[in-house]
């Protein structure tokens, strides 16, 4: 698991820095680059979320950390399986409904009040928390 | 429902306290929906917060549950370590 583990930082940093690149450069450029530097993006952030997961639930199973010895060079993972799967999407799940519940605060803290933006973050934003929280729970109850 | 059976038993009246935290995240959680839904943000922020401390505890309840076969608490040793400055007159 160290290699992945030690592996979020660079991720983390190379995920910044497109989204920089995204929003100062390739945002107003036409084409499908600017859309596939903010996919490379989610995928990465994605994949940071799978690793700390994976090595969430490898902590809670001891039995499987003898594998160590045979795997010296970092690599031990755990496999795919229900348990782990519905875990890893209700945090993803959970990040994006708190994401939601962010974009209506700033919406309502940081633009002009009353102003059309203002509405339609508050808006948008309540409505991805509500509907994305709702989906969490339904996801929480497979754990 | 992937939970050991054990452990799910825990927040099933086996462990007051662990029903007691499904309970009150059950209740914090259809009042952050009902929050959500009538788009009030500052409430929802709050019991949000809220909710994910009782959370936490109850994903401490389920860590524990899990080890349990392997470690609890109680078999820590306690081995006291004065340092030497608590021995000086």
């Amino acid at each position: 698991m160290a290699v992945y583990w030690l592996a979020v930082p660079f991720i983390v940093l190379g995920a910044y820095s497109l989204a920089y690149l995204y929003d100062f450069k390739l945002v107003t450029r036409p084409g499908l680059s600017g859309a596939a530097a903010i996919g490379l993006v989610v995928a990465a952030f994605f994949c940071v979320g799978f690793i700390l997961t994976n090595n969430m639930t490898l902590m809670l199973e001891p039995s499987r950390w003898p594998e160590y010895f045979n795997h010296r060079n970092g690599t031990v993972f755990n496999p795919w399986r229900a348990e782990i799967l519905m875990r890893y999407l209700h945090f993803m799940v959970s990040g994006l409904a708190v994401g939601g519940l962010f974009v209506a605060l700033v919406g309502k803290y940081r633009l002009k009040a009353g102003s059309e933006v203002q509405a339609l973050a508050i808006r948008a934003g309540m409505r991805t928390f509500a509907l994305v929280t709702l989906a969490g729970v339904v996801l929480g109850l497979g754990i | 429902m992937v939970l050991p059976r054990p452990t799910m038993l825990l927040f099933m009246g086996q462990s007051g306290g662990a029903t007691t935290l499904l309970i009150v995240t059950f209740v914090l959680t259809l009042a952050v929906l009902h929050a959500a839904f009538t788009r009030r943000v500052e409430i929802s922020t709050v019991l949000v917060v809220v909710l994910v401390y009782v959370m936490v505890l109850m994903r401490d309840v389920v860590r524990v549950g899990y080890l349990k076969e392997f470690f609890t608490l109680e078999a820590l040793k306690v081995a006291p370590q004065y340092s030497r400055l608590s021995c000086l007159p």
